[in-house]
C-alpha cells in the first residue's frame, strides 16, 4: 500500500532508488512476511501489509517501508554472521540488537531459509545500503520480532536545483537560496552607513533594527581592501530571526544545482551545500539558519525586543486625500474609521454647531472642511451628497464634510511647513496638486472642547521614521508647552547628535524603537504605539493619539502614572 | 598478501597510498576557499562538474604547508570504494563528491607486504579516505 505524499526529490535520485526500493519491497514480501498459517498462527490476518510512506523532515526525505511480517530475529543473523565468518562470537556478545540487525548490510549476507524466485539473486542487502549511501543519504532498521519490519531511507534535498542568490564578499562567490530572502537594501555609501549597537552591525530599516552579519569577517575571508566597500544589505528570515548578511556586491540569480558537503568540510556550520556556477567556478552554498547560529548577530541586541517591531514596517503613512472646492485636504488613514457618501439632510445645524446622523441615529460633532478654507466659504446649499469622513481615536470621534474624498495615497509624502489654515500640519505636492495635510487629532481635541489640556514643561525628543507622525506628535506635545527636539531616525549624523544631546537631558523620549539603544538617554521612555486606546490600529497603520498622548505625558511627567504598559524608567 | 600502493612524497615524506584508492592524478586545480573548515583543507575544485574536497595531505598530516604541490591524488570516497568492491565496476557516485589529496610529487608503484593494519593518517581524513597506509 502507497500512502500518498508531497515529498519531493530530484529527479536523479529517483532514477538511481529504483534498484534498492525494487529490492527491499522483494525482501519484504519474501523475508518479512510469514507465511498465510504460521500468520494465522500468530493471531495475524493471512495477508501481509507492506506500507510505503515518505516525508520530508528537514532537509531531508525520508521514505518508509514498514511490513507486518516476522520481524528480523536478531539471534538467527548473530548466528549466521558467525557461521559466515563475518565476526566471532565473542564480538557478537559485545552487540545490541539493533548492531546485530545492521548485520544483513554486510557484504554477501542472506537469511533467506529458501532461495526463491522472487528474492536470494546474491545482490545483497549491502548493494542497497551501498546505493543510498552513494546518494549521501542513510539507511535505519527498526525491528520488532513478530510485529514487523520498517527500513527507512534517509535521503537528502540538497541534490536539488534551487534558486539562489549570487553574491560576492571579497573575491569570494556564496550562494544565498532565494526562499530565505526578504529584500536587498542596497547601501548608499557604505558600509559606515550601518548604525552599530552594542558592538553589533545594524541597520535601521524602516524603523525596525535589523542585526547585521558581515559575511567576509564572519568567515574570515582574506579582506581585499579595508576601504569604502559599497554593498548591499541581504534581509534574511530563518525562522523567528530576520537578521541581514552585508555582502559587497550581488551578482546574479541562477538556478543552481546544490551538492552535499564532502564530510570533512560539512562540519562547518555556514554552509549546507556547494554548487558549480555558469563560470565554472565553485561557490559555496550558504546556510541562513546556519549561520545565524554562528554569528549570533542578535547577540548584542539582547536588550532590544525585535519582535514586536515586526508589524512596524510601514514607514509612511497612508493619507485620505480629499476635495473643497479647489483644494484638496489629506488626513491619516489610520484615524478614517469610515468614508461615507451621504446625504445632506443628515447634517444638522443646531445652535452654532454642526452635527452629523450616523446611520444608527448617533450624532457627531461635524466640520465642514469648507470652512478651513480662506476667504468667503460656500455653505453645503446647493448640494445633496456630500463625502463624510468619520475620525476616530477610539475614544471619541467626528464628521469630517468635503464636497468628495479623493483616494488613498501610499506614497511617502514630501512636506512642507508652508500653510495657514487652522489644523494644517503641511503642505504637500502630488500630481499638481497642493494638498493640505491636516491633524485629525486636533480636530478630534478641538470638536469635543478638550482645550484644558494639562500644562508640563521640559524637553522632549520625538523619534519616529514616518515625517507626519513626528509633526503630530511634536505639535501635542508643544501644545502641553513640552520643548520638543523632532529626530527623523535614530541621531543619523553627528550634527543632528550634537544638536540633540548637548543640552540638558530629555525628560522625555517618544519613539516606539527599542528603548535604551540608539535613543538619548531620558528620564521616561514612551512607546507611541503603546498610548494608543482603540483597538481599531490596522496592521502597520499607526496614528498618534493626541489626547491620550497628552494627558499619559502629563501623568508619567508629574509622577501620577505608575504603570509599566507604555512607559519604562530609563536605567 | 601483497598489495600494490603508489608512493608519493608529502611534507618531505615518503608516504604510499592503495592503488585502488586512486581514481585519478592531476594537476594542482584553482580551488575556492573553503571558510572555517580545518587549516588543510585548501578549499572545492570543480572537475569537470564534480565539486572535489582539496586537502593539503602534509597539513592533514601536522606538517607545514606544501609549498609547491604537483598533484593532487584523487581518492575514490568510502562509498565508491564500497560499490566497487560490491560490484568489481566502478558505478556512477551521485552523492558524495571525491577528495583530492595535494602532494608534492608521485613516485612509482610498489608492491608491498601488508604487514601492518591500515593506519589512520589524521584525525580530519579518517572518514574521509578511508585511512592511508604510511610506508617508509
Amino acid at each position: 500500500m502507497v500512502e500518498p505524499s508531497d515529498a519531493e526529490l530530484d529527479r536523479t535520485i529517483i532514477e538511481a532508488l529504483s534498484d534498492p526500493l525494487t529490492h527491499l519491497l522483494r525482501n519484504a514480501c519474501d523475508h518479512g512476511i510469514e507465511s498465510p498459517d504460521k500468520r494465522l498462527a500468530a493471531g495475524k490476518p493471512a495477508d501481509g501489509t507492506i506500507r510505503f510512506r515518505t516525508e520530508s523532515a528537514s532537509g531531508w526525505v525520508l521514505i518508509h517501508i514498514e511490513d507486518d511480517g516476522a520481524g528480523i530475529d536478531a539471534d538467527r543473523v548473530g548466528q549466521i554472521a558467525v557461521d559466515r565468518g563475518v565476526l566471532t562470537i565473542e564480538e557478537l556478545s559485545r552487540r545490541s540488537d539493533a548492531e546485530i540487525r545492521e548485520l544483513i548490510f554486510a557484504p554477501g549476507f542472506s537469511t533467506a531459509q529458501a532461495v526463491t524466485d522472487v528474492s536470494g539473486h546474491g545482490v545483497g542487502m549491502d548493494v542497497v545500503s551501498s546505493t543510498i549511501e552513494g546518494l549521501g543519504g542513510a539507511i535505519e532498521i527498526e525491528s520488532a520480532p513478530g510485529r514487523g519490519t520498517t527500513f527507512t531511507l534517509r535521503l537528502p534535498l540538497t541534490i536539488a536545483i534551487v534558486s539562489a542568490l549570487v553574491v560576492h564578499a571579497n573575491a569570494d562567490s556564496f550562494c544565498l537560496p532565494q526562499m530565505a530572502i526578504e529584500e536587498i537594501v542596497p547601501l548608499p555609501r557604505q558600509r559606515d552607513d550601518l548604525t552599530r549597537v552594542k558592538d553589533q552591525l545594524a541597520l535601521l530599516l524602516r524603523g525596525t533594527v535589523v542585526p547585521i552579519v558581515d559575511l567576509a569577517d564572519q568567515l574570515d575571508l582574506a579582506p581585499t581592501s579595508p576601504s569604502a566597500r559599497p554593498g548591499r544589505v541581504i534581509v534574511c528570515r530563518s525562522g523567528r530571526h530576520r537578521y541581514g548578511i552585508y555582502v559587497d556586491a550581488i551578482e546574479d540569480v541562477e538556478e543552481i544545482v546544490v551538492k552535499p558537503l564532502s564530510a570533512i568540510v560539512a562540519t562547518q556550520p555556514c554552509c549546507s551545500g556547494a554548487s558549480i556556477l555558469g563560470d565554472g567556478a565553485v561557490a559555496l552554498v550558504l546556510d541562513v539558519a546556519g549561520l545565524f547560529s554562528f554569528a549570533r548577530p542578535d547577540a548584542g541586541l539582547a536588550a532590544v525586543d525585535l519582535e514586536p517591531q515586526a508589524s512596524r514596517d510601514v514607514g509612511e503613512q497612508s493619507q485620505v486625500v480629499f476635495r473643497c472646492d479647489t483644494h484638496h485636504f489629506a488626513v491619516e488613514l489610520a484615524l478614517v474609521e469610515q468614508i461615507e457618501h451621504a446625504s445632506t439632510q443628515r447634517l444638522h445645524a443646531v445652535h452654532g454647531l454642526m452635527l452629523f446622523e450616523m446611520t444608527d441615529g448617533t450624532l457627531l460633532p461635524a466640520l465642514d472642511a469648507r470652512t478651513l478654507l480662506p476667504g468667503e466659504a460656500a455653505g453645503l446649499e446647493g448640494l445633496e451628497h456630500a463625502a463624510v469622513m468619520v475620525l476616530s481615536d477610539g475614544e471619541r470621534r467626528v464628521a469630517v464634510v468635503a464636497a468628495d474624498h479623493v483616494d488613498i495615497v501610499e506614497d511617502e509624502l514630501v512636506l512642507s511647513d508652508v500653510c495657514r489654515c487652522p489644523f494644517a500640519i503641511a503642505s504637500t505636492t502630488r500630481r499638481g496638486d497642493v494638498i493640505t495635510v491636516l491633524d485629525g487629532g486636533e480636530m478630534l481635541q478641538t470638536l469635543h472642547g478638550i482645550n484644558d489640556a494639562p500644562r508640563v514643561s521640559g524637553r522632549a525628543f520625538v523619534c519616529d521614521v514616518s515625517p507626519i507622525l513626528r509633526k503630530v506628535a511634536a505639535r501635542a506635545l508643544c501644545a502641553v508647552g513640552l520643548e520638543v527636539v523632532v529626530c527623523s531616525d535614530v541621531f543619523p549624523d553627528d550634527e543632528e547628535r550634537g544638536r540633540a544631546g548637548a543640552a540638558t537631558p530629555f525628560a522625555l523620549v517618544i519613539s516606539d524603537l527599542p528603548h535604551g539603544t540608539l535613543l538619548p538617554p531620558a528620564r521616561h521612555h514612551i512607546a507611541l504605539s503603546a498610548t494608543h486606546t482603540g483597538a481599531s490600529m490596522g496592521q502597520g497603520e499607526r496614528f498618534v493619539p493626541r489626547v491620550a498622548l497628552q494627558q499619559h505625558v502629563h501623568a508619567v511627567l508629574t509622577g501620577a502614572f505608575t504603570g509599566h504598559a507604555a512607559h519604562q524608567e530609563a536605567p | 598478501m601483497t598489495s600494490q600502493y603508489a608512493s608519493f612524497s608529502a611534507g618531505g615524506r615518503r608516504c604510499a597510498i592503495d592503488l585502488l584508492q586512486i581514481r585519478e592524478i592531476l594537476k594542482p586545480l584553482p580551488v575556492s576557499p573553503m571558510p572555517l573548515s580545518g587549516q588543510a583543507i585548501r578549499g572545492l575544485a570543480n572537475l569537470r562538474g564534480q565539486i572535489v574536497t582539496v586537502v593539503d595531505f602534509a597539513q592533514a598530516l601536522g606538517l607545514p604547508a606544501e609549498e609547491s604541490p604537483r598533484h593532487v591524488l584523487l581518492l575514490r570516497t568510502d562509498a565508491q570504494l564500497a560499490q566497487l568492491k560490491v560490484r568489481g565496476r566502478e558505478l556512477e557516485s551521485i552523492g558524495a563528491d571525491p577528495i583530492g589529496l595535494l602532494v608534492e610529487g608521485i613516485g612509482e608503484v610498489v608492491e608491498a607486504e601488508q604487514e601492518r593494519q591500515r593506519h589512520r593518517a589524521a584525525a580530519g581524513l579518517q572518514r574521509a579516505d578511508g585511512g592511508g597506509l604510511r610506508h617508509r
